[in-house]
Protein backbone atom coordinates (compact mmCIF):
# COMPACT_ATOMS: atom_id res chain seq x y z
CA UNK A 1 0.00 0.00 0.00
CA UNK A 2 1.30 3.36 -0.45
CA UNK A 3 -0.65 7.01 0.01
CA UNK A 4 -2.26 7.64 -3.49
CA UNK A 5 -1.72 11.57 -4.79
CA UNK A 6 -4.84 13.33 -3.91
CA UNK A 7 -4.58 11.97 -0.15
CA UNK A 8 -3.22 14.75 2.40
CA UNK A 9 -2.27 14.31 6.31
CA UNK A 10 -4.98 15.44 8.02
CA UNK A 11 -3.59 15.36 11.69
CA UNK A 12 -0.04 14.16 13.30
CA UNK A 13 0.08 12.71 17.10
CA UNK A 14 3.60 11.94 18.10
CA UNK A 15 3.97 9.04 15.10
CA UNK A 16 0.08 8.28 14.69
CA UNK A 17 -0.82 10.30 11.00
CA UNK A 18 -4.19 10.17 10.08
CA UNK A 19 -4.50 10.56 6.24
CA UNK A 20 -8.13 11.64 4.59
CA UNK A 21 -9.15 11.66 0.90
CA UNK A 22 -11.53 14.06 -0.30
CA UNK A 23 -13.34 11.62 -1.60
CA UNK A 24 -14.86 10.26 0.49
CA UNK A 25 -15.51 12.14 4.02
CA UNK A 26 -16.03 9.61 6.76
CA UNK A 27 -12.79 7.46 7.05
CA UNK A 28 -9.37 8.32 8.10
CA UNK A 29 -5.93 5.76 7.14
CA UNK A 30 -4.42 5.93 10.48
CA UNK A 31 -0.41 4.75 9.91
CA UNK A 32 2.53 4.71 11.97
CA UNK A 33 4.89 7.10 11.15
CA UNK A 34 7.97 5.07 12.64
CA UNK A 35 7.25 2.36 10.25
CA UNK A 36 6.73 4.38 6.90
CA UNK A 37 10.24 5.93 5.42
CA UNK A 38 8.93 8.72 3.06
CA UNK A 39 10.30 9.23 -0.36
CA UNK A 40 11.11 5.31 0.27
CA UNK A 41 7.22 4.82 -1.25
CA UNK A 42 8.01 1.24 1.29
CA UNK A 43 4.72 -0.55 2.06
CA UNK A 44 3.09 0.31 5.30
CA UNK A 45 0.89 -0.57 8.09
CA UNK A 46 -2.47 1.19 7.99
CA UNK A 47 -5.78 1.05 9.52
CA UNK A 48 -8.87 2.53 8.38
CA UNK A 49 -10.52 4.43 11.16
CA UNK A 50 -13.88 6.63 11.62
CA UNK A 51 -14.25 9.91 11.94
CA UNK A 52 -15.70 8.82 15.52
CA UNK A 53 -12.78 6.85 16.04
CA UNK A 54 -10.77 9.93 15.25
CA UNK A 55 -12.37 11.74 17.55
CA UNK A 56 -12.18 9.18 19.99
CA UNK A 57 -8.49 8.96 19.80
CA UNK A 58 -7.96 12.56 19.88
CA UNK B 1 -29.77 -3.78 -2.44
CA UNK B 2 -26.33 -5.15 -3.58
CA UNK B 3 -26.45 -3.42 -6.69
CA UNK B 4 -27.23 -0.05 -5.15
CA UNK B 5 -24.96 0.26 -2.42
CA UNK B 6 -22.28 -0.85 -5.40
CA UNK B 7 -23.60 1.77 -7.77
CA UNK B 8 -23.30 4.28 -4.35
CA UNK B 9 -20.22 3.40 -1.96
CA UNK B 10 -20.83 6.87 -0.31
CA UNK B 11 -24.30 6.16 0.52
CA UNK B 12 -23.08 2.85 2.19
CA UNK B 13 -20.21 4.69 3.92
CA UNK B 14 -23.09 6.87 5.28
CA UNK B 15 -25.41 3.80 6.24
CA UNK B 16 -22.02 2.50 8.39
CA UNK B 17 -21.74 5.70 9.70
CA UNK B 18 -25.09 6.59 10.72
CA UNK B 19 -25.26 2.73 12.20
CA UNK B 20 -22.27 3.67 14.48
CA UNK B 21 -23.17 6.74 15.53
CA UNK B 22 -26.46 4.94 16.91
CA UNK B 23 -24.11 2.28 18.39
CA UNK B 24 -21.63 5.12 19.80
CA UNK B 25 -24.75 6.48 21.62
CA UNK B 26 -26.51 3.86 22.62
CA UNK B 27 -28.49 5.13 25.25
CA UNK B 28 -30.05 8.04 23.65
CA UNK B 29 -30.65 5.71 20.66
CA UNK B 30 -32.66 3.24 22.75
CA UNK B 31 -34.26 6.10 24.50
CA UNK B 32 -35.22 7.34 20.89
CA UNK B 33 -36.18 3.73 19.75
CA UNK B 34 -38.74 3.18 22.66
CA UNK B 35 -40.26 6.21 21.96
CA UNK B 36 -41.22 5.77 18.46
CA UNK B 37 -41.59 1.82 19.57
CA UNK B 38 -44.36 2.97 22.22
CA UNK B 39 -45.92 5.12 19.28
CA UNK B 40 -45.97 2.30 16.49
CA UNK B 41 -47.26 -0.50 19.46
CA UNK B 42 -50.17 1.22 20.41
CA UNK B 43 -51.25 2.06 16.33
CA UNK B 44 -50.37 -2.04 14.96
CA UNK B 45 -52.02 -3.25 18.15
CA UNK B 46 -55.37 -1.74 18.35
CA UNK B 47 -55.47 -2.30 14.62
CA UNK B 48 -54.57 -5.86 14.76
CA UNK B 49 -56.91 -6.39 17.40
CA UNK B 50 -59.81 -4.89 15.46
CA UNK B 51 -58.64 -7.42 12.33
CA UNK B 52 -58.97 -10.15 14.67
CA UNK B 53 -62.53 -9.34 16.03
CA UNK B 54 -63.52 -8.07 11.97
CA UNK B 55 -62.24 -11.69 10.54
CA UNK B 56 -63.76 -13.53 13.66
CA UNK B 57 -67.03 -11.54 13.39
CA UNK B 58 -67.67 -11.63 9.51
CA UNK B 59 -66.08 -15.78 9.85
CA UNK B 60 -69.56 -16.02 12.34
CA UNK B 61 -71.60 -14.27 9.56
CA UNK B 62 -70.26 -16.42 6.92
CA UNK B 63 -71.25 -19.99 8.90
CA UNK B 64 -75.14 -18.03 9.17
CA UNK B 65 -75.31 -18.10 5.68
CA UNK B 66 -74.98 -15.31 3.26
CA UNK B 67 -79.37 -15.71 1.73
CA UNK B 68 -80.28 -16.31 5.21
CA UNK B 69 -82.34 -13.16 6.67
CA UNK B 70 -84.02 -12.66 10.29
CA UNK B 71 -87.28 -11.06 11.42
CA UNK B 72 -86.98 -9.34 14.53
CA UNK B 73 -88.25 -6.58 16.35
CA UNK B 74 -84.87 -4.76 17.55
CA UNK B 75 -81.38 -4.04 15.77
CA UNK B 76 -78.52 -1.88 16.37
CA UNK B 77 -78.32 1.76 14.94
CA UNK B 78 -75.57 4.57 15.42
CA UNK B 79 -78.34 7.73 15.17
CA UNK B 80 -80.24 8.50 17.84
CA UNK B 81 -83.63 8.93 16.55
CA UNK B 82 -83.00 5.65 14.76
CA UNK B 83 -83.08 4.35 18.90
CA UNK B 84 -85.08 6.27 19.94
CA UNK B 85 -88.00 5.15 17.56
CA UNK B 86 -86.71 1.14 17.26
CA UNK B 87 -87.21 1.21 21.12
CA UNK B 88 -90.75 2.02 21.05
CA UNK B 89 -91.78 -0.97 18.61
CA UNK B 90 -94.41 -3.37 19.72
CA UNK B 91 -92.45 -6.69 20.65
CA UNK B 92 -92.74 -9.79 17.89
CA UNK B 93 -94.90 -12.12 19.72
CA UNK B 94 -94.76 -15.67 19.76
CA UNK B 95 -98.48 -16.15 18.42
CA UNK B 96 -97.22 -13.73 15.16
CA UNK B 97 -93.94 -15.51 14.57
CA UNK B 98 -95.99 -18.90 14.69
CA UNK B 99 -98.68 -17.32 12.13
CA UNK B 100 -95.68 -16.21 9.77
CA UNK B 101 -94.13 -20.05 10.24
CA UNK B 102 -97.32 -21.49 9.47
CA UNK B 103 -98.12 -18.93 6.49
CA UNK B 104 -95.26 -18.78 4.62
CA UNK B 105 -95.41 -21.45 1.90
CA UNK B 106 -91.86 -20.55 0.39
CA UNK B 107 -89.05 -23.10 -0.04
CA UNK B 108 -87.18 -22.01 3.10
CA UNK B 109 -86.84 -23.43 6.58
CA UNK B 110 -88.39 -21.38 9.14
CA UNK B 111 -86.97 -20.96 12.72
CA UNK B 112 -88.61 -18.82 15.43
CA UNK B 113 -86.23 -18.66 18.81
CA UNK B 114 -85.92 -15.88 21.73
CA UNK B 115 -83.21 -15.43 23.89
CA UNK B 116 -84.43 -15.41 27.53
CA UNK B 117 -81.12 -14.23 29.03
CA UNK B 118 -77.45 -14.28 28.39
CA UNK B 119 -76.55 -14.33 32.05
CA UNK B 120 -78.23 -17.64 33.58
CA UNK B 121 -76.22 -20.16 35.54
CA UNK B 122 -76.30 -23.98 34.45
CA UNK B 123 -76.00 -26.38 36.97
CA UNK B 124 -75.46 -30.08 37.65
CA UNK B 125 -74.77 -31.50 41.21
CA UNK B 126 -71.89 -29.63 42.84
CA UNK B 127 -70.63 -28.34 39.47
CA UNK B 128 -71.76 -25.02 38.06
CA UNK B 129 -70.85 -22.29 35.26
CA UNK B 130 -70.11 -18.70 35.83
CA UNK B 131 -73.33 -16.85 35.49
CA UNK B 132 -72.74 -15.97 31.59
CA UNK B 133 -74.78 -18.55 29.99
CA UNK B 134 -76.95 -17.22 27.03
CA UNK B 135 -80.30 -18.88 27.29
CA UNK B 136 -81.94 -19.58 23.98
CA UNK B 137 -85.68 -20.74 23.28
CA UNK B 138 -86.13 -21.96 20.25
CA UNK B 139 -87.92 -24.64 17.81
CA UNK B 140 -86.47 -27.86 15.59
CA UNK B 141 -85.04 -25.80 13.25
CA UNK B 142 -82.75 -23.56 15.02
CA UNK B 143 -79.81 -25.56 14.45
CA UNK B 144 -80.05 -26.04 10.67
CA UNK B 145 -81.37 -21.88 10.59
CA UNK B 146 -77.58 -21.89 12.21
CA UNK B 147 -75.50 -23.92 10.21
CA UNK B 148 -74.32 -25.85 12.72
CA UNK B 149 -74.58 -29.69 13.32
CA UNK B 150 -75.43 -31.73 16.66
CA UNK B 151 -71.50 -33.69 17.26
CA UNK B 152 -72.73 -35.89 20.03
CA UNK B 153 -76.71 -37.14 20.66
CA UNK B 154 -79.40 -35.37 18.73
CA UNK B 155 -81.65 -32.04 17.73
CA UNK B 156 -85.24 -31.62 19.14
CA UNK B 157 -88.06 -33.29 17.51
CA UNK B 158 -91.13 -32.13 16.45
CA UNK B 159 -93.17 -33.54 19.58
CA UNK B 160 -91.01 -32.59 21.97
CA UNK B 161 -90.92 -28.72 20.97
CA UNK B 162 -94.85 -28.91 20.79
CA UNK B 163 -95.04 -31.04 24.05
CA UNK B 164 -92.48 -28.68 25.89
CA UNK B 165 -90.24 -31.34 26.78
CA UNK B 166 -87.53 -30.63 29.33
CA UNK B 167 -84.75 -31.48 27.16
CA UNK B 168 -81.90 -29.07 25.80
CA UNK B 169 -78.96 -28.92 23.74
CA UNK B 170 -75.93 -28.00 25.25
CA UNK B 171 -73.36 -25.71 23.92
CA UNK B 172 -69.57 -27.29 23.42
CA UNK B 173 -68.20 -24.86 25.87
CA UNK B 174 -70.68 -25.39 28.88
CA UNK B 175 -70.55 -28.91 28.34
CA UNK B 176 -66.98 -29.05 28.81
CA UNK B 177 -66.95 -26.86 32.19
CA UNK B 178 -69.85 -29.00 33.63
CA UNK B 179 -69.03 -32.19 32.88
CA UNK B 180 -65.19 -31.90 32.44
CA UNK B 181 -64.51 -34.56 29.25
CA UNK B 182 -67.45 -36.94 30.69
CA UNK B 183 -70.25 -37.05 28.39
CA UNK B 184 -73.07 -35.08 29.09
CA UNK B 185 -75.80 -36.85 27.24
CA UNK B 186 -78.40 -38.01 29.32
CA UNK B 187 -77.42 -36.47 32.24
CA UNK B 188 -79.75 -33.71 34.10
CA UNK B 189 -78.80 -29.89 34.47
CA UNK B 190 -80.85 -27.18 36.44
CA UNK B 191 -81.31 -23.77 35.07
CA UNK B 192 -82.89 -21.24 37.25
CA UNK B 193 -84.42 -24.38 39.40
CA UNK B 194 -85.88 -26.26 36.35
CA UNK B 195 -84.55 -29.40 35.50
CA UNK B 196 -83.49 -30.11 32.11
CA UNK B 197 -82.11 -33.72 30.46
CA UNK B 198 -78.94 -32.78 27.90
CA UNK B 199 -80.06 -34.52 24.42
CA UNK B 200 -77.21 -32.90 22.10
CA UNK B 201 -74.49 -30.99 21.62
CA UNK B 202 -73.69 -28.98 18.36
CA UNK B 203 -70.10 -28.72 16.97
CA UNK B 204 -68.06 -25.94 18.36
CA UNK B 205 -68.08 -22.82 16.46
CA UNK B 206 -65.67 -20.63 18.61
CA UNK B 207 -67.18 -17.85 20.24
CA UNK B 208 -68.01 -14.44 19.42
CA UNK B 209 -67.09 -12.03 22.04
CA UNK B 210 -67.29 -14.05 24.46
CA UNK B 211 -70.68 -15.50 23.37
CA UNK B 212 -71.89 -17.67 21.14
CA UNK B 213 -73.57 -21.12 20.43
CA UNK B 214 -70.43 -23.01 22.53
CA UNK B 215 -71.48 -20.95 25.64
CA UNK B 216 -75.35 -20.90 25.34
CA UNK B 217 -78.04 -23.42 25.99
CA UNK B 218 -81.01 -24.31 23.93
CA UNK B 219 -84.15 -25.50 25.23
CA UNK B 220 -87.92 -25.91 24.01
CA UNK B 221 -89.49 -23.04 22.45
CA UNK B 222 -93.41 -24.20 24.57
CA UNK B 223 -91.28 -25.58 27.49
CA UNK B 224 -89.55 -21.36 27.91
CA UNK B 225 -92.72 -20.32 27.22
CA UNK B 226 -94.23 -21.62 30.31
CA UNK B 227 -91.35 -20.76 32.80
CA UNK B 228 -88.76 -18.44 31.11
CA UNK B 229 -90.73 -15.98 28.97
CA UNK B 230 -92.76 -13.24 30.14
CA UNK B 231 -95.00 -10.82 28.29
CA UNK B 232 -92.46 -8.46 27.05
CA UNK B 233 -90.64 -10.89 25.61
CA UNK B 234 -90.07 -10.21 21.46
CA UNK B 235 -89.26 -13.25 19.45
CA UNK B 236 -87.29 -13.72 16.44
CA UNK B 237 -87.92 -15.64 13.10
CA UNK B 238 -85.15 -16.92 11.10
CA UNK B 239 -85.30 -18.09 7.27
CA UNK B 240 -82.97 -19.88 5.62
CA UNK B 241 -83.76 -19.85 1.89
CA UNK B 242 -83.30 -23.80 0.26
CA UNK B 243 -82.79 -22.62 -3.31
CA UNK B 244 -80.50 -21.16 -5.23
CA UNK B 245 -79.77 -17.04 -4.65
CA UNK B 246 -81.82 -15.85 -7.67
CA UNK B 247 -85.08 -14.24 -7.04
CA UNK B 248 -83.72 -13.74 -3.30
CA UNK B 249 -85.11 -9.90 -3.28
CA UNK B 250 -88.48 -11.30 -4.29
CA UNK B 251 -88.17 -13.96 -1.33
CA UNK B 252 -87.33 -10.83 1.55
CA UNK B 253 -90.22 -9.00 0.06
CA UNK B 254 -92.77 -11.64 0.41
CA UNK B 255 -91.80 -12.80 3.82
CA UNK B 256 -92.04 -8.36 4.85
CA UNK B 257 -95.49 -8.50 2.94
CA UNK B 258 -96.42 -11.52 5.11
CA UNK B 259 -95.37 -10.12 8.46
CA UNK B 260 -96.68 -6.70 7.50
CA UNK B 261 -100.18 -8.51 7.01
CA UNK B 262 -99.28 -10.64 10.42
CA UNK B 263 -98.84 -7.58 12.27
CA UNK B 264 -102.02 -5.77 10.92
CA UNK B 265 -99.93 -2.87 9.27
CA UNK B 266 -101.44 -0.38 6.65
CA UNK B 267 -99.63 0.45 3.33
CA UNK B 268 -98.94 3.91 4.71
CA UNK B 269 -97.44 2.95 7.85
CA UNK B 270 -93.55 2.03 8.05
CA UNK B 271 -92.57 -1.67 9.47
CA UNK B 272 -92.24 -1.93 12.65
CA UNK B 273 -89.62 -4.77 12.76
CA UNK B 274 -86.43 -5.40 11.01
CA UNK B 275 -86.09 -8.10 8.37
CA UNK B 276 -81.83 -8.26 8.33
CA UNK B 277 -80.22 -9.79 5.61
CA UNK B 278 -76.90 -11.65 6.65
CA UNK B 279 -75.03 -9.31 4.14
CA UNK B 280 -76.55 -6.26 5.10
CA UNK B 281 -75.21 -7.39 8.60
CA UNK B 282 -71.70 -7.99 7.46
CA UNK B 283 -71.99 -4.17 5.85
CA UNK B 284 -73.51 -2.90 9.03
CA UNK B 285 -70.88 -4.24 10.85
CA UNK B 286 -68.03 -3.10 8.29
CA UNK B 287 -69.25 0.53 9.28
CA UNK B 288 -68.70 0.35 12.76
CA UNK B 289 -65.38 -1.21 12.60
CA UNK B 290 -64.48 1.48 10.04
CA UNK B 291 -65.55 3.92 12.36
CA UNK B 292 -62.99 2.76 15.23
CA UNK B 293 -60.72 2.11 13.19
CA UNK B 294 -60.54 5.12 11.84
CA UNK B 295 -60.35 6.73 15.42
CA UNK B 296 -57.88 4.27 16.29
CA UNK B 297 -55.77 5.52 13.55
CA UNK B 298 -56.28 9.30 14.50
CA UNK B 299 -55.58 8.24 18.26
CA UNK B 300 -51.92 5.90 17.18
CA UNK B 301 -51.42 8.95 14.41
CA UNK B 302 -51.58 11.65 16.93
CA UNK B 303 -49.14 8.81 19.41
CA UNK B 304 -46.86 8.77 16.73
CA UNK B 305 -46.48 12.46 16.06
CA UNK B 306 -45.62 12.83 19.91
CA UNK B 307 -42.57 10.32 18.92
CA UNK B 308 -41.68 11.77 16.19
CA UNK B 309 -41.39 15.64 18.03
CA UNK B 310 -39.00 13.45 20.60
CA UNK B 311 -36.99 12.00 18.00
CA UNK B 312 -36.45 15.72 16.09
CA UNK B 313 -35.53 17.03 19.51
CA UNK B 314 -33.23 14.22 20.14
CA UNK B 315 -31.51 15.19 16.91
CA UNK B 316 -31.23 18.64 17.62
CA UNK B 317 -29.66 17.87 20.39
CA UNK B 318 -27.22 15.02 18.40
CA UNK B 319 -26.21 17.91 15.82
CA UNK B 320 -25.20 20.13 18.14
CA UNK B 321 -23.03 17.95 20.36
CA UNK B 322 -21.32 16.32 17.41
CA UNK B 323 -20.34 19.90 15.72
CA UNK B 324 -16.62 19.23 16.09
CA UNK B 325 -16.94 15.60 14.38
CA UNK B 326 -19.23 17.77 11.62
CA UNK B 327 -16.52 20.25 11.00
CA UNK B 328 -13.72 17.05 11.17
CA UNK B 329 -15.74 15.23 8.12
CA UNK B 330 -16.47 18.93 6.32
CA UNK B 331 -12.90 19.67 6.43
CA UNK B 332 -11.36 15.68 4.94
CA UNK B 333 -14.19 15.87 1.95
CA UNK B 334 -17.65 15.68 2.83
CA UNK B 335 -19.79 17.50 1.34
CA UNK B 336 -23.12 19.23 3.11
CA UNK B 337 -25.47 17.31 1.17
CA UNK B 338 -23.47 13.98 2.35
CA UNK B 339 -23.61 15.53 6.20
CA UNK B 340 -26.99 16.29 5.67
CA UNK B 341 -27.78 12.28 4.15
CA UNK B 342 -25.97 11.16 7.02
CA UNK B 343 -28.28 12.98 9.85
CA UNK B 344 -30.80 12.13 7.75
CA UNK B 345 -30.32 7.78 7.67
CA UNK B 346 -29.96 8.07 10.92
CA UNK B 347 -33.29 9.41 11.90
CA UNK B 348 -34.61 7.05 9.41
CA UNK B 349 -32.99 4.11 11.15
CA UNK B 350 -33.80 4.90 14.45
CA UNK B 351 -37.06 5.04 13.38
CA UNK B 352 -37.34 2.03 11.74
CA UNK B 353 -35.57 -0.12 14.47
CA UNK B 354 -38.49 1.32 16.91
CA UNK B 355 -40.92 0.86 13.97
CA UNK B 356 -39.75 -2.82 13.91
CA UNK B 357 -39.94 -4.01 17.92
CA UNK B 358 -43.17 -1.79 17.93
CA UNK B 359 -44.99 -3.87 15.12
CA UNK B 360 -44.45 -6.87 17.03
CA UNK B 361 -45.02 -5.77 19.99
CA UNK B 362 -48.21 -4.47 18.49
CA UNK B 363 -49.11 -7.65 16.95
CA UNK B 364 -48.29 -9.75 19.64
CA UNK B 365 -50.43 -7.48 22.29
CA UNK B 366 -53.41 -6.83 19.73
CA UNK B 367 -53.55 -10.70 19.38
CA UNK B 368 -53.29 -11.55 22.83
CA UNK B 369 -56.23 -9.23 23.50
CA UNK B 370 -58.45 -10.69 20.90
CA UNK B 371 -57.78 -14.42 21.75
CA UNK B 372 -58.83 -13.62 25.38
CA UNK B 373 -62.23 -11.95 23.75
CA UNK B 374 -62.28 -15.32 21.78
CA UNK B 375 -60.83 -14.11 18.63
CA UNK B 376 -58.05 -16.24 16.51
CA UNK B 377 -54.76 -15.36 15.48
CA UNK B 378 -54.32 -12.66 12.61
CA UNK B 379 -51.14 -11.25 11.00
CA UNK B 380 -52.18 -7.84 9.44
CA UNK B 381 -49.72 -7.66 6.61
CA UNK B 382 -51.09 -4.79 5.33
CA UNK B 383 -50.83 -2.91 8.19
CA UNK B 384 -47.13 -3.45 9.15
CA UNK B 385 -46.39 -2.29 5.19
CA UNK B 386 -48.26 0.78 6.42
CA UNK B 387 -46.27 1.21 9.76
CA UNK B 388 -43.34 0.76 8.06
CA UNK B 389 -43.91 3.34 5.34
CA UNK B 390 -45.27 5.89 8.38
CA UNK B 391 -42.19 5.18 9.73
CA UNK B 392 -40.07 6.25 7.25
CA UNK B 393 -41.71 9.41 7.14
CA UNK B 394 -41.79 10.21 10.36
CA UNK B 395 -37.69 9.59 9.93
CA UNK B 396 -37.21 11.81 6.85
CA UNK B 397 -39.75 14.53 8.62
CA UNK B 398 -38.49 14.26 11.95
CA UNK B 399 -34.42 14.11 10.87
CA UNK B 400 -35.41 16.65 7.90
CA UNK B 401 -34.23 20.32 10.09
CA UNK B 402 -31.72 18.90 12.32
CA UNK B 403 -29.72 17.00 9.21
CA UNK B 404 -30.45 20.57 7.37
CA UNK B 405 -28.74 22.56 10.27
CA UNK B 406 -26.03 20.63 10.66
CA UNK B 407 -25.31 20.62 7.07
CA UNK B 408 -25.82 24.20 7.11
CA UNK B 409 -22.97 24.71 9.71
CA UNK B 410 -19.61 26.60 9.31
CA UNK B 411 -16.76 23.84 8.66
CA UNK B 412 -14.50 26.23 9.91
CA UNK B 413 -16.13 27.54 12.82
CA UNK B 414 -17.31 24.05 13.75
CA UNK B 415 -13.72 22.26 13.14
CA UNK B 416 -12.98 24.93 16.30
CA UNK B 417 -15.94 24.15 18.35
CA UNK B 418 -14.93 22.07 21.83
Amino acid sequence: MCIQLREKIFCRIENIAYICSPERGSYFKKINLSKFILGKNKEYEEEERSVHEYMTDR
Amino acid sequence: MSVFFRFSPLLRENVSVALKSIISNRLRSILTIIIIAIGITSLTGILTAIDAFTGNIEKSFEQMGTSSFEISRLYYSTRNADRERIKNRREISFHQAKMFKEQFDEPAIVALYAVISDAVTVKCGAESTSPNVMLVAADEHYIEYNNLYIDKGRNFTGSEISSGTFVCIMGDDVAKRLFKGESPLERVVTISGVRFQVIGVPQSVGATFGGGTDNSVIIPIQCARGYFIGQNTSFNIGVKPSGTLTGMNVLYDKAEQLFRSIRRLSPADESDFRLSKNDALISDFKQITDTVTAIAVVIGLITLLGAAVGLMNIMLISVKERIAEIGTRRAIGASARMIKQQFLLESVIISEVGCVIGVIAGVLIGNAIAMVMGASFVIPYFRIVFAVVLCIAVGVLSGYIPAVRASKLDPIESLRHE
